[in-house]
């Protein structure tokens, strides 16, 4: 029933997407009762989940799978079975259960939730599943007599879940996220709540006859105030302890001094009878206070802004061991010995093992190929948008992706000290801590130090110097007027007027613009980046990932018209071909209905292909190739001939192709430009300087040149090292610069940058180790992101100026020597509260207004992008 | 507390009954705390034990049912179409 409810769901949609991930389908083969799929891979999971009853999954979300037509490497999860790497992912081991947990990025909404944790009615031996949506991890408690773990991972590949093993798994000390700033916060609530509650009597005139009750309130509060002071406030004082070591004035340094001031004179005020004290508003300022630095200090769940280069390394690697001669297996065999494939653990790979690579794989050391035809995809290390070539006995350098058949490779380095780990920890600056001091970084907290250039410190500090001078002048005129009055006077102006408001102001709007542009795909490390950002003078792009569009190339036809006969000969020929650029043509084309008989099929590597379809002769590839006589052809039919090669075709790769010698034409591959650059270069182009910065070759110069327009200039042929280079020296002209890249290749320029912002296709896939993350289709938002940071500074200094407003009435009684409890206690909260409103009402209206303009797609687009996962 | 009802005497009855009023008034009080401690504590263990890390899968995995599987009568329909 549940199969008919989905169908019928298909029929009213579109009849040609499939049932099952949403891609359109080839041709419509491939059917299982009425719906239709786009390959066996996905008719396979529908029929599966269909069998067991789990049509629920189609009826959640339309197309909630995930295409299943990269088909995954049968042994790709052998090495699950060692247990050296089973202990990696596996939690606990008990007599009949074992737990796990796999992450599986391709979790995306509530039909995987569904699926995901009904594994057990797909097989007896998982107990139970448990998803944790946020970081996209499954919990599996499973009996291992009756599932392994290897058949665990190979469940959920089946089901188009592939689990995604790293080398960062196999590092087992992983911090738990901190947590301590929200107990904090919770410790003071209670706190603030019932040191409030014992004041009422207080400022409601309790009677003096009842003096033991309100003794035992007083009390009462300064027991509960202790763990405010002691506790909750530990940041505050840790951290203006930390900036005055360094001489430096934190804005934390006069609150934790306010803080003190009036724990001390409310104790005293207790302890001679003098008064009930202000313990309800330093609580309470205090609860508000850490309430701003937690909304602040937001993680997102499956984010990660540190990750290295063990999180983009698989955890194992087939080796190929050739048996020794005195080893019995191989006397056993007596012809050549076939190497045995053996699962190894990556950090265990030495000099001089073999590595078996298959299609897709990366390459995680350098080495020699020494079997094999490589052609490796360096996009993520180099930016080069084509894959490289490399012949036997060259040297293959780590962090590329081998396209096509399996290649064999020597290993000359091992991992650590491979060109790609190289590259990943020679950053400067602010990363560093992150490369270098282990695994994984501790995520940026407010118990350091954040950044001093921040304007809310030079505000705070002057604010400092003002109120020191308050406080000073009412010592010296009470010491004259009215002496016994001066400590008194002097107190209450500090606890009036510490900065906790600029604080609040500034931790509760950027907690708010960070949760906003958030919510727009636009991910932010901490709040500081926000400054950074509103800062920012000259922002240099990359092109590779970055400008282009790396998962569809354009492809255009110049040249002869083709009949339909042709374009199947065409399509067909393109699909024998394992060459990148035949493959993309050949799915460009589309399949072919019909089969059409090829002969004397010959590739030849790095030029191009010759055969005989029905009679006639074609061929394709470099111009060279196709048409050796092509200069004397020129002369001939200038007209024609020109067109192909005159400067304004477009550049980048083409396949040109003949047919029995005759030129038909060419197909230009281009890197697909994001849609609406021009609008993004001109919503920025006015306030800061542009640059584009590639590792790519300059093919595509006169294009983007013509796309960006004159103002921006285009750097190509830039090396990591050049980047980084170019960036500081940026940085020495005083431009605040933001770097926006993708690869790895810019790793080095992104750590250097001011705000490093790294562009994810999908943001739980891997990225360098940026200041935010940026989701690619918004990309063309940016001018308005920046806006909006900018306007973020506004709304702190207006909301800095109410609160201001508040402290000149707290003052004008402070100095008079008559603050009492009651108008403290209104005060503090009063002005709190209208900060909170006026911060969170405006940064919402401003989202409104910036913001709504070009709001991208919804998440469901998400996982259309999964290919690109690493390690896939 | 004791000390509070033993001070009470008949000739201050008015006295009394105010002492009596606040030894309630500080037991309730207590009573509040502790009651105020206990959700204190409920927070603490509920962030600790990863309550509010995931806001996305709670809400909706309760509306899942647990359907019967009835894995042949569903195949049947199919290959039969």
């Amino acid at each position: 029933m549940w199969a008919g409810l989905a169908c019928r769901m298909e029929k009213t949609n579109t009849a040609l997407l499939c049932s099952h991930c949403g891609e359109p389908c080839p041709n419509d083969k491939i059917t299982l009762g009425e719906s239709r799929f786009c390959c066996e891979g996905c008719r396979l999971v529908y029929q599966l989940l269909n069998h067991n009853g789990l049509c629920t999954y189609y009826e959640l979300n339309a197309h909630p799978g995930v295409s299943r037509r990269v088909p995954v490497r049968k042994d790709k999860f052998a090495f699950l079975d060692q247990a050296e790497m089973a202990d990696a992912l596996v939690s606990f081991r008990g007599p009949d259960q074992t737990h796990a947990t796999f992450y599986l990025p391709a979790i995306h909404c509530s039909s995987c939730l569904y699926l995901l944790e009904n594994l057990h009615r797909l097989h007896p031996g998982v107990l139970s599943s448990r998803i944790d949506f946020a970081a996209k991890t499954v919990f599996l408690a499973y009996d291992q007599h009756r599932i392994s773990l290897r058949e665990a991972a190979e469940l959920l590949t089946e089901i188009g879940y592939e689990p995604y093993i790293s080398l960062r798994d196999l590092d087992r000390a992983r911090p738990e996220p901190n947590r301590r700033l929200i107990y904090r916060l919770g410790v003071a609530g209670f706190c603030f709540g019932n040191i409030m509650l014992l004041s009422f009597p207080e400022y409601l005139g309790i009677d003096s006859s009842e003096s033991t009750l309100r003794l035992a309130f007083r009390y009462l509060s300064l027991l509960l105030a202790l763990p405010v002071l002691f506790y909750s406030t530990q940041p505050f004082f840790v951290s203006a302890w930390n900036g005055l070591r360094s001489k430096f004035l934190h804005i934390d340094a006069p609150i934790a001094l306010a803080v003190l001031v009036t724990f001390l004179r409310s104790t005293w005020e207790i302890g001679t009878g003098a008064g009930a004290g202000y313990f309800d508003s330093m609580s309470g300022i205090v609860f508000f206070m850490l309430a701003g630095r937690v909304l602040q200090d937001r993680t997102y769940g499956a984010l990660s802004f540190d990750r290295d280069y063990t999180a983009y390394f698989p955890m194992a690697v087939t080796v190929l061991e050739y048996p020794a001669a005195g080893d019995p297996a191989a006397s056993a065999t007596p012809v050549s010995p076939a190497p045995l494939e053996v699962s190894r653990a990556l950090p265990d790979v030495r000099c001089g093992d073999t590595l078996l690579i298959h299609n897709g794989e990366l390459i995680p050391a350098d080495g020699i190929l020494t079997r094999g035809d490589a052609l490796i995809d360096y996009s993520f290390v180099t930016g080069e948008s084509l894959p490289v070539r490399r012949e036997m006995g060259e040297i293959v350098y780590a962090g590329g992706r081998q396209t096509g058949a399996a290649i064999e490779l020597l290993v000359i380095k091992e991992v650590a000290q491979s060109y790609l780990t190289q590259l990943w920890n020679r950053r400067p600056g602010k990363t560093q801590r992150a490369a270098m001091g282990g695994l994984t970084a501790k995520p940026a907290s407010s118990d350091e130090m954040p950044g001093r250039s921040s304007f809310i410190h030079t505000l705070s500090r002057y604010f400092t110097i003002i109120v020191f001078t308050v406080a000073v002048s009412a010592a010296i005129y009470w010491q004259l007027v009215d002496p016994p009055r001066t400590w008194n006077a002097v107190t209450a102006v500090l606890i009036v007027a510490c900065p906790c408001a600029l604080l609040l102001s500034g931790t509760f709007t950027n907690g708010n613009l960070l949760r906003i542009m958030a919510k727009n795909h636009f991910y932010l490390r901490n709040a500081e980046t926000i400054e950074h950002i509103s800062g920012t003078t000259h922002i240099v792009f990359d092109k590779t990932g970055t400008l282009t569009d790396t998962s569809a190339p354009e492809i255009r036809w110049r040249g002869e018209s083709l009949s339909t006969d042709q374009h199947r000969a065409i399509a067909t020929l393109a699909a024998q071909s394992t060459h990148p650029l035949s493959r993309a043509l050949a799915a460009y084309l589309g399949p072919v209905t019909g089969r059409l008989y090829i002969s004397n099929f010959i590739e030849r590597p790095g030029e191009g292909l010759d055969a005989l379809i029905d009679g006639r002769r074609w061929t394709f590839g470099s111009p060279a190739f196709v048409q050796p006589q092509s200069i004397t052809r020129e002369t001939e039919e200038p007209g024609r001939a020109s067109a192909l090669h005159r400067e304004d075709q477009p550049p980048g790769a083409a396949i040109y192709i003949a047919c029995d010698g005759h030129l038909l034409g060419a197909y230009h591959f281009a890197g697909r430009f994001r849609t609406g650059l021009g609008n993004l270069i001109r919503g920025l182009a006015p306030r800061q300087q542009l640059t584009v910065l590639s590792g790519d070759n300059p093919q595509e110069y006169r294009r983007l040149q013509t796309l960006l327009g004159d103002g921006v200039k285009l750097l190509f042929d830039r090396s990591p090292q050049e980047k980084t280079q170019y960036i500081r020296h940026l940085q020495r002209q005083g431009e605040k610069v933001m770097m926006i890249g993708d690869g790895l290749n810019d790793a080095g320029a992104l750590g250097q940058s001011d705000v490093g912002i790294a562009i994810a296709a999908d943001c739980g896939n891997f990225t360098p180790s940026s200041d935010a993350i940026l989701r690619a289709d918004q990309l063309t938002r940016l001018p308005a992101f920046i806006r909006f940071c900018r306007s973020g500074r506004r709304i702190i200094l207006a909301s800095f100026v109410l609160s201001i407003l508040y402290n000149i009435i707290g003052l004008w009684f402070a100095v008079h020597g008559a603050l009492s409890p009651m108008v403290a206690a209104i005060l503090m909260p009063a002005s709190s509260l209208s900060i909170l409103l006026v911060t969170y009402g405006s940064s919402n209206v401003l989202a409104r207004v910036l913001l709504a303009a070009g709001r991208g797609p919804g998440d469901g687009t998400d996982k259309r992008n999964d290919q690109d996962q690493p390690g896939q | 507390m004791i000390q509070l009802i033993r001070r009470r005497s008949p000739r201050k009855y008015f006295c009394a009954l105010k002492t009596d009023t606040m030894s309630v008034i500080i037991i309730l009080l207590l009573a509040s705390l502790s009651v105020a401690l206990l959700f204190l504590g409920a927070f603490l263990w509920s962030v600790r034990s990863r309550q509010y890390d995931d806001d996305y899968s709670p809400p909706r995995r309760i509306l899942f049912d647990d359907k019967p599987i009835s894995p042949d009568k569903d195949n049947v329909k199919l290959t039969s179409k």
